[in-house]
């Protein structure tokens, strides 16, 4: 940018704003992937092993991977996103509002599964609730749509979770965790290289 | 009828520098370098404008030992942005 006094036209105002914008917006993109990327594989190993281990003569200890993995995944999120904040040196806006947003909700996540359990009540559907509401306010954040189609699976998801058994639960889970982590995940991670590439 | 457009704003760098600065809380000059391939006089100079307009806020530290610039938007200066891009859009949807 060198022709600092250039005449702009409105439309090309308008670029200049987008593209600055979409700029912080597009290391967002990227980061945030890496937590659905992330989050969904883990919970899908989850998932298996705990069909695993229900098939297996360890049937009781079925719900095991789940209090190992969870907290596993946490830490991991944790050191991810205290290394991402030392490199980024500029909070934007919207990765402000991400990081509120997301450590209450992940609070109440953690205590809704807590009462569910001590309430021997199964916290799939609530799993899925939350998940639902996670990718509609990514999808409407970072204007892109897969996580807002992914959410509203998610919400479907939890309604229909209440009118079948545990297992089918977990097989409910898993189509969420697809449509609703790992599809918008690769899809944003491909889509920021991309942007990235023509920035 | 159209109202005319802020001169300070309606410059390629300056805008730019000020978009990037509604996005973001604060940010410091290697920041702005990198997101607008500025030079580094042309980015001072427009910087010492929109500080000079009262758009922008700008401190003088050390991060590392290193002098440091940080450039933050005053609520003039979002003011002024927001009524930039009303007018933008009175000129396009006339145009």
């Amino acid at each position: 940018m060198e022709n600092n006094e250039k005449n702009l036209t409105a439309l090309e105002s308008i670029e200049v704003i987008e593209r600055m914008i979409d700029n912080t917006r597009t290391n967002y993109g990227k980061q945030r992937s890496f937590y659905y990327l992330f989050w969904g594989w883990l919970i899908l190993t989850a998932i298996v092993l705990q069909y695993a281990l229900l098939y297996s003569k360890f049937a009781e200890y079925n719900f095991l991977p789940w209090p190992i993995l969870m907290p596993l995944g946490m830490v991991v999120s944790l050191v991810y996103s205290y290394k991402d904040r030392q490199k980024e040196k500029n909070e934007t806006y919207l990765s402000h509002f991400f990081g509120v947003f997301f450590s209450t909700g992940s609070l109440l996540f953690i205590i809704g599964v807590f009462i569910c359990v001590n309430n021997n009540i199964s916290p799939n559907p609530l799993v899925m609730l939350i998940s639902g509401v996670y990718g509609i306010v990514a999808g409407r954040l970072l204007k892109f749509k897969p996580f807002i189609f992914g959410g509203i699976v998610f919400l479907i998801l939890s309604v229909a979770a209440n009118y079948v058994g545990g297992e089918t639960q977990l097989l409910m889970l898993a189509i969420g965790i697809v449509t609703g982590y790992l599809i918008p995940g690769y899809l944003l991670r491909s889509k920021s290289k991309e942007n990235a590439a023509t920035a | 009828m159209l109202q005319p457009l802020d001169p300070i704003l309606h410059s390629e760098l300056r805008l730019a520098i000020v978009s990037l600065l509604m996005a973001v809380k604060d940010a410091d000059f290697a920041y702005l370098q990198e997101k607008t391939n500025a030079t580094n006089g042309n980015l001072g100079a427009q910087i010492k404008k929109l500080e000079e307009t009262g758009y922008i806020k700008v401190r003088k530290g050390y991060s590392n030992n290193r002098p440091q610039t940080v450039c933050e938007m005053t609520e003039k200066g979002k003011k002024a942005f927001a009524q930039y891009v009303k007018n933008l859009r009175d000129y396009i949807d006339r145009g």
